[in-house]
């Protein structure tokens, strides 16, 4: 089988196609030969049956007139049979009646046993047939028939076969040699196209699917395998460029560098550049390489520890950290030490990790390092020397300037203090040399007298401002100022425009170092002032006479004030009067109705005449009417009478009343003032407290008599506070409507304490506990009558 | 009974006075001016007398005088009745021999005890 796969698929489809068809057709063609044959045989048969019969039916005749020759005539029309040879017929004994036999083939005739039969003996088909006619048999016929034209038919029909065969085949081969490239075409197509890529390595080769079939799934197949082996290539192509620049660039650096590159691993040195062949004075890379960096340094290093060890060190930090920094000491081939600062980079190279190292010769910069810093000594030490030199220098200098600079200031705000106390004064000021000339002045002498800066400076001040009739005096004033004495006098002065005023004029020399240098002059102008005198006189006589009037107004309201006192009371005298006799009774019996009515005039009327009694007060107060009258008197008094005054109400109320008062306490003061002020203080107390008690309460302390009035009524709010002592003023409170007030109770208290009594009135309340109501009063006043 | 000289011009308080007065069981001479009191004082020869300052003749202080310095009358209790008594008032009438005063408007309640008080009679 082996042998067959090597073949080509053309070969392989043509041969099975061949195969396939040669069998088919071959075995085909084998049962048609065969039917044929046998049909040839039956045939021949068959006709040799046929002419068995028919001679056999002309022989009938003879046989049964027992013509043989008759019989053997007929029989010899058997030569006109080519491949009956012999005919032998038989009689019903079997015994040979006639005979045919075709020139050279006599044969002897065989024994029959009488039935019909045909065989095939080698070349020779022998036919036995019954002569039978009329269901008698007569005999039996023989014939021998030759199989050479069967045979020959057979052969030609063979021979037919096969070619047709070889023809069949023939064309069978063409059509699969044709045919099979449908299936094979593609694939060799394929085949070749995969040589070609395999041989020039294009992989941009495709292939063109012609049908959906297996085959275009081949294809389809083989252009995605292309379609990804052109991309991996791509891909790889990309890479291995990158790879190859990369490559480059560091074999450029690493060339290139003027450092030293190595690589190297835990061991030993595994690559170098030529820097590093340079620095370390080694003429070719196979000496270098394969060395550990300890090789390449003295055995200990400057700090003193072994260089094998510490390198070592060094490698592992590297390997573990990513990389190393540090100085080392290094030595060239030649034995010479030296300083370089190495960098180790731990790097992955195909899967293993090696270090690359740059070290840089540093000895000269390690020389220039020390250079410098000797240098730098130097120069310190320089600077420290400069310095201190410096120092002293600057700080005597800086004394010097501050000293300078707080005296320049000093003098700088002098000059300063001075020029605008020149400037900005309110008195004209003019300087002026000894002969009288202006030598400066300032704004307010231009203001006040009218002539410019340029116009004053250097003209004569007399001239400037003395008018025709002072001009002596002006000019004797200058004179006697030049001369050390300051004048200070009123006089008169002209301004440019020739207008004159008062001014009040102060003179005095200037004398520096026992020198007269100038002369100082300010003037005022008191025009106004004399004017405002003036004014003043004629004012004091306005004044005088309205003083006169008002005295006079005074007398008038005095009259009205006590005249309206007693109008105003006359007819309340009758109201309370007769009402208060008429609810006693005395002028007869009332019903209840009468009564009421008229407690509800008498209450009226009192409270009327309590009003009146305030506001006559209060005008006599305000209106400065009123006198004080001091009398001696016991403190414990006045508290009685004010008391008992106000008994009733509180027993009403059934309030309690208590009495703190000091025996014997004497004072010396408007008795009946200070009785009001108490009453007026207890009748509040009482009006505004529905439960609970009073206490009135007294004390000296300092000759102040101090009086307070304590009640647990409904208190104050802390907004009516101030208002409380200001005329006319009713507190809004649940007791409003309930009792009756003037609202000049408190105003009149504090008017008499303060104005008559010379006291203060206070309070302290707190809203609906109760109130505090304080008098402090001299304990004795002087008698003001 | 007591005899009360009342010297009042008002009407209305003279009427007031006396009504009071005389319900409270003294008998009652009046005096419209001053100078008719000072006459009635030393002819009737009152038990007291009632005095109202403001009076239209004279000042009632002047009266007061007057009554006292005629001999008769040097006891008798002499009530002064004010309307609005200054403190200084009050001076000026006991130094000039008032007994007492009284305040207008005169309180009818009250009125009767306050004149007992000064005369000296229980009350």
């Amino acid at each position: 089988m082996r042998f067959f796969q090597n073949f080509s698929i053309k070969s392989k489809l043509i041969g099975i196609i061949l195969l396939v068809s040669i069998l088919a057709i071959g075995t085909g063609f084998t049962l048609v030969i065969i039917n044929n044959i046998k049909t040839f045989k039956e045939d021949m048969v068959n006709n040799t049956f046929v002419n068995a019969g028919l001679f056999g039916e002309y022989c009938i005749t003879p046989m049964a007139f027992e013509d043989k020759k008759g019989a053997a005539e007929i029989l010899q029309k058997l030569e006109a049979i080519p491949s009956i040879m012999n005919g032998y017929v038989y009689d019903e004994s079997g015994d040979l009646f006639a005979a045919y036999n075709k020139s050279g083939n006599t044969i002897i005739p065989p024994r029959l046993n009488g039935k019909p039969a045909a065989e095939f003996e080698g070349k020779y088909l022998h036919v036995v047939q019954p002569v039978i006619y009329q269901d008698q048999k007569y005999g039996t016929i023989y014939l021998r028939a030759s199989t050479a034209i069967l045979d020959n038919k057979i052969k030609n029909h063979l021979i037919t076969m096969m070619l047709l065969l070889a023809g069949l085949t023939l064309i069978s081969y063409f059509l699969a040699h044709r045919f099979q490239k449908v299936i094979s075409g593609p694939i060799l197509k394929l085949a070749n196209v995969t040589k070609e890529v395999s041989e020039k390595a294009d992989f941009s080769v495709r292939v063109e699917k012609k049908g959906d079939d297996e085959i275009g799934a081949l294809y389809d197949g083989f252009n995605e395998m292309m379609e990804q082996i052109q991309m991996r290539k791509h891909e790889r192509d990309k890479a291995e460029l990158a790879l190859r620049e990369s490559e480059e660039k560091f074999r450029k650096v690493f060339e290139s560098s003027y450092d030293a590159m190595i690589l190297l691993d835990e061991n030993e040195f595994l690559d170098c550049n030529n820097a590093t062949l340079r620095i370390f004075g080694y003429a070719t890379r196979e000496e270098f390489l394969g060395k550990h960096p300890s090789e390449v340094s003295p055995p200990k290093q400057t700090d003193g520890k072994d260089s094998r060890l510490t390198a070592d060190e060094r490698i592992a930090k590297a390997l573990r950290e990513g990389s190393c920094f540090f100085e080392w000491t290094h030595r060239r081939s030649n034995g010479e030490v030296f300083p370089a600062e190495v960098l180790l980079t731990t790097m992955e190279i195909e899967g293993r990790k090696v270090i690359q190292a740059t070290v840089r010769d540093i000895t000269e910069r390690k020389k220039v390092e020390e250079e410098l810093r000797k240098h730098r000594e130097h120069l310190e030490e320089l600077v420290k020397e400069r310095t201190g030199e410096l120092e002293e220098k600057t700080i005597a200098l800086e004394n010097e300037i501050t000293i300078r600079t707080a005296i320049e200031r000093n003098l700088r705000t002098e000059k300063a203090y001075i020029d605008q106390l020149f400037e900005s004064a309110q008195e004209a000021i003019v300087v002026t040399g000894k002969d009288g000339r202006v030598l400066r002045l300032n704004s307010e002498f231009i203001r006040l007298f009218g002539y410019t800066i340029d116009e004053a400076i250097g003209a004569f001040l007399d001239d400037l401002i003395a008018s025709k009739e002072y001009y002596d005096e002006a000019v004797s004033v200058t004179k006697k100022v030049a001369e050390g004495e300051k004048i200070v006098f009123e006089s008169v002065r002209r301004r440019k425009d020739g207008t004159l005023l008062n001014v009040s004029l102060l003179a005095s020399p200037i004398i520096v170092d026992g020198k007269l240098i100038a002369i100082y002059g300010i003037y005022r102008d008191i025009t106004k002032l004399k004017k405002a005198e003036k004014a003043l006189k004629e004012r004091s006589k306005e004044l005088a006479e309205a003083n006169i009037r008002l005295k006079e107004l005074d007398r008038l309201k005095s009259m009205f004030i006590a005249s309206m006192s007693h109008e105003l009371r006359t007819p309340l005298n009758s109201i309370i009067g007769f009402t208060g006799l008429i609810l006693q009774g005395l002028a007869g019996e009332i019903n209840a109705e009468q009564k009421d009515q008229l407690q509800r005039v008498y209450g009226s009327a009192k409270h009327l005449l309590a009003l009146i009694s305030d506001v006559i007060d209060i005008s006599k107060i305000e209106a400065g009417k009123v006198e004080v009258y001091t009398e001696e008197f016991q403190l414990e008094g006045v508290i009685e009478e004010a008391v008992s005054s106000i008994k009733t109400q509180i027993d009403d109320k059934r309030l309690d009343l208590e009495i703190i008062i000091p025996q014997g306490l004497r004072l010396k003061t408007d008795r009946k003032r200070l009785l009001q002020c108490v009453l007026n203080y207890l009748s509040n107390a009482v009006k505004f407290t529905e439960k609970g008690n009073i206490r009135i309460a007294a004390e000296e302390i300092d000759g102040t008599v101090k009086i307070t009035v304590k009640d647990s009524g409904i208190g104050i709010k802390k907004e009516d506070m101030t208002k409380l002592f200001n005329s006319f003023v009713r507190l809004d409170s649940p007791l409003r409507f309930t009792t009756l007030g003037t609202g000049l109770g408190l105003y009149l208290t504090k008017k008499l304490a303060t104005e008559m009594l010379k006291g203060l009135v206070s309070v302290e309340s707190s809203y609906g506990k109760g109130s505090t109501f304080m008098l402090e009063v001299p304990k004795e006043i002087r008698d003001e009558k | 009974m007591k005899k009360a000289l009342v010297i009042e011009d008002n009407e209305d308080n003279m009427k007031l006075i006396t009504f009071i007065l005389e319900k409270n069981g003294y008998s009652t001479i009046r005096a419209e001016n001053g100078k008719m009191g000072i006459e009635l004082a030393t002819k009737e020869r009152p038990d007291f007398i009632i005095l109202d300052i403001q009076l239209p003749d004279m000042d009632g202080i002047e009266v007061l005088r007057e009554i006292r310095r005629s001999k008769i009358n040097v006891e008798i209790p002499i009530i002064a009745m004010t309307s609005y008594a200054m403190s200084g008032d009050r001076e000026k009438l006991l130094a000039a021999g008032c007994s007492g005063y009284i305040e207008k408007p005169i309180d009818p309640i009250t009125v009767i005890s306050q004149i007992k008080e000064i005369i000296g009679e229980e009350l």
